[in-house]
């Protein structure tokens, strides 16, 4: 590494100038892409900024100025900057870690900041023994080595701390890897497999599939490898309110015609499957009528989309095990006070396993609550929705959680964790046994400095003590 | 009974009698008044823990139940909260050193708790939420940020403060002035650092979470919203600060500016972004 530090692109590379350069730099153009909107037309800037600062922002892709090559450089700058720097830096980092302390000459630990002479009576050896106690007694593990007077014992916690700083320069690469992984960009453009990471929607009517989804980045087709179902979308508002609370589709993965999973996803709590997200983003209003049936104990929904054209089909569906059908008999529309059509009202046919068929009314928007004999079902007649998915496939998102994962712990290891260090001299002094104790933490010397004189004043053994020092 | 509101507004004259001890303290530099100032505080503090309680109990009242941490009144409420939780934690643990830090951490308290409850741009109301922001991420993303809001508020007010001796003891100003009861300035170097450190790890945090939310609700983790970018332009500057700091040596003044910039940018990610530009997160907005 000597010779490598000494080559003048490598130790430029390795600089801390370099990396506040940088990081002024990110910083600072940063801001340009939340002043300029982004993602716009050509025809918008002209119009927003005028004819000479659209051509500027054409010229430096401003209008997408996050995957613009100019900004991308400058992150592939600072992650070069930040690999040439830790690499440069660990194999001394490491020496540290791996120092064998009992080199250390004796001579050095009165010139510590912390250090404290105790007498002990008794003799040498004693005196040894005595101190390697209470060292292992108060949680030092301790090695010893016979110096040219007396025994040097050292102990140490912490060491491995020192890699925290790493540790969170790590996790930035690893966090900078993982966004490589999931964009749609490399999928596209460098490796010409759009389905390896991608962002899209689609708009699946209630009851109807899909087996690929459209691309946000060009409005292409990708094929998904597997078929989604949207069975049924419900939306809930607040009381008194226009204001949605909660909106939620129930899906069903089909993989070659057979069913595979089912799950109600909402806002906030999408379906994974195969590496494929869906997300709850919206839906639509197709305008057209559907029967939504609900049986009350199990929670089980059906629902049946209407033709205004032709009412009258039978839908089937499965009821513990057996068929059951609902039939619309006739519809008829309703009159406002002046004559206008307000409404539906249909007669409708039911039945299920057991007992007599059950007929009864039904209108568009109220619910009705039909009791049989094994079951309760709740029915009502509204709008057909579409449901609005949002669909994403991005397999680096767990390097980028991995990376998090991995700063918050470099983060606390490096500034809330110290490498604390305990040296003590036992040697003989005027004939009397002598322990020269001496300490140093890297951090937070303030508290490493009250853990000291609590060992050492707790180290008291039949002994009398001065502070030669003070 | 009691509503929150009016809790709210007790917390804000508490803390405005707060900050005139803390005035006073700096001013006639006698221990007693800042021992004042520093109840007072503290029974604000406990009065705006209970007002926040209460609020949230509130919503579910009324049937929309979420933490009262939803919305530019409610985060700025927040904010205030962290400040003094952050000062008061910071006095008890450096002891009557610090005092008079609460004459700048005060006032910037009271000024926040006014603004959320005078200003016409900022709606008071509990409201519902939308589906997408219906989230515990979103709590954890909130509460986290807005603690290392708070220590960034506190470590710029240091920041202030050591510029201010520094230039007392740089001009040779006399040596009985209100300046000289301020702490030595090895230590408050030495604490805006320790207080960047602390925002920081929590900013780091918020961002994170942030991140994640906006993953579980739409698929994307970092999308550069406005919001976004400046949450990380300000983590960009406070890493500026302790590289420079750790690596090079800076200290002093040059850590007391980048404080302060850093507070001004935290101060844009939170107002600039939602009432300047749009956003994902114009939520705030209202
Ligand atoms: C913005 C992204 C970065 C973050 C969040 C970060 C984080 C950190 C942290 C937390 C420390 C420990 C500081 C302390 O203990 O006070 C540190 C130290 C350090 N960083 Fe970074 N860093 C970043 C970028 C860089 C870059 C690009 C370089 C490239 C030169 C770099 C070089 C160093 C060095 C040399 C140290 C001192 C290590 C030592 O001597 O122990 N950092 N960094």
């Amino acid at each position: 590494m000597a010779s490598k530090s000494k080559n003048p692109i490598w130790a430029f590379l390795a600089s801390v100038k370099l990396a506040l350069l940088l990081i002024t730099l990110l910083a600072s153009t940063s801001i340009i892409g939340t002043v300029i909107e982004q993602n716009q037309s050509a025809e918008h800037y002209v119009q927003k900024q005028g004819e000479f600062l659209a051509q500027l922002i054409q010229i430096f892709n401003l209008g997408d100025m996050y995957n613009s090559v100019w900004f991308l450089s400058l992150l592939g700058a600072f992650s070069l900057n930040l690999i040439v720097c830790s690499l440069d830096r660990i194999p001394t980092v490491i020496k540290v870690v791996r120092k064998d302390n009992l080199t250390t000459d004796p001579e050095r630990l009165p010139k510590m900041k912390l250090h404290k002479e105790k007498r002990i009576s008794g003799s040498l050896d004693t005196a040894k023994e005595e101190v390697m106690q209470y060292l292992h007694h108060k949680g030092w593990k301790t090695d010893s080595r016979d110096k040219e007077y007396g025994t040097l014992f050292f102990s140490q916690k912490g060491a491995w701390t020192r890699y925290g700083v790493y540790v969170v320069h790590l996790s930035i690469l690893v966090i900078l890897l993982g966004a490589v992984i999931g964009s749609s960009n490399l999928a596209t453009k460098i490796l010409g497999n759009r389905e390896f990471a991608f962002k899209g929607g689609i708009s699946l009517p209630e009851t109807a599939q899909s087996d690929f989804i459209f691309s946000y980045t060009d409005e292409k087709k990708i094929p998904l490898g597997f078929t989604v179902r949207c069975n049924y979308f419900e939306i809930e508002f607040y009381p008194d309110s226009s204001m949605p609370k909660d909106y939620l589709s129930s899906l069903t993965i089909l993989e070659e015609g057979k069913e595979v999973l089912t799950k109600i996803i909402e806002v906030n709590k999408p379906l994974t499957y195969k590496g494929i997200t869906f997300y709850q983003s919206s839906y639509n209003n197709l305008k057209s009528p559907i029967i939504k049936l609900r049986e009350v104990t199990s929670g089980d929904v059906h629902v049946f989309p209407l033709n205004p054209q032709n009412y009258s089909v039978t839908n089937t569906w499965q009821q513990g095990g057996s068929k059951a059908m609902i039939r619309i008999q006739s519809a008829r529309p309703l009159y406002g006070p002046n004559e206008k059509i307000i409404g539906t009202e249909m007669k409708i046919w039911m039945m299920d396993s057991d007992g007599p068929p059950s007929m009864f009314p039904l209108t568009y928007g109220e619910p009705v609550l039909v009791e049989r004999p094994k079951a309760k079902y709740t029915l009502t007649v509204g709008p057909h929705f579409a449901t609005g998915l949002q669909v994403a496939k991005d397999p680096g998102v767990w390097w980028v959680y991995t990376g998090c994962a991995l700063m918050l712990i470099g983060l606390y290891m490096a500034f809330f964790m110290s490498h604390r260090k305990i040296w003590v001299h036992v040697y003989e002094k005027d004939g009397q046994p002598v322990a020269l104790f001496a300490g140093h933490a890297n951090k937070n010397s303030f508290g490493f400095a009250k853990t000291f004189s609590s060992l050492t004043q707790g180290f008291t053994g039949k002994t009398q003590s001065f502070t030669p020092h003070s | 009974m009691m509503n929150s509101s009016e809790l709210f507004g007790y917390t804000t004259i508490i803390y405005l009698l707060s900050a005139a001890f803390y005035i006073g303290l700096l001013v006639f530099r006698h221990k007693k008044i800042g021992l004042i100032g520093l109840i007072l505080a503290s029974i604000g503090l406990l009065i705006h823990t209970g007002a926040l309680g209460l609020r949230w109990h509130e919503s579910y009242q009324i049937g929309i139940g979420h933490a009262p941490l939803t919305n530019m009144y409610e985060s700025l409420i927040f904010f205030a909260w962290c400040t003094v939780l952050f000062y008061l934690l910071l006095e008890f643990k450096f002891k009557a050193g610090v005092s008079v830090l609460g004459s700048f951490v005060m006032p910037l308290a009271v000024t926040t708790m006014a603004y959320a409850s005078f200003s016409t741009d900022i709606s008071r109301q509990i409201s519902p939420l939308i589906p997408a922001l219906q989230s515990n991420w979103l709590i954890a993303h909130v509460i986290t940020c807005f603690i290392g809001y708070g220590a960034f508020a506190v470590a710029a007010g240091i920041g202030v403060i050591y510029l201010l001796k520094h230039l007392a003891i740089k001009r040779k100003f006399a040596k009985n002035n209100l300046l000289s009861t301020l702490p030595d300035l090895p230590i408050l170097d030495d604490l805006t650092h320790k207080t960047i450190i602390f925002g920081f790890m929590w900013l780091t945090a918020g961002i994170i979470t942030g991140a994640v939310w906006a993953n579980e609700a739409w698929g994307t983790y970092w999308s550069w919203d406005p919001k976004e970018t400046w949450s990380i332009i300000t983590w960009f500057v406070y890493a500026l600060a302790l590289h420079a700091r750790f690596t090079r040596g800076w200290s002093g003044p040059r850590i007391a500016w980048l404080a302060i910039i850093g507070f001004f940018s935290v101060f844009f990610t939170y107002f600039g972004v939602n009432f300047l530009l749009a956003g994902l997160h114009s939520y705030g907005a209202s």
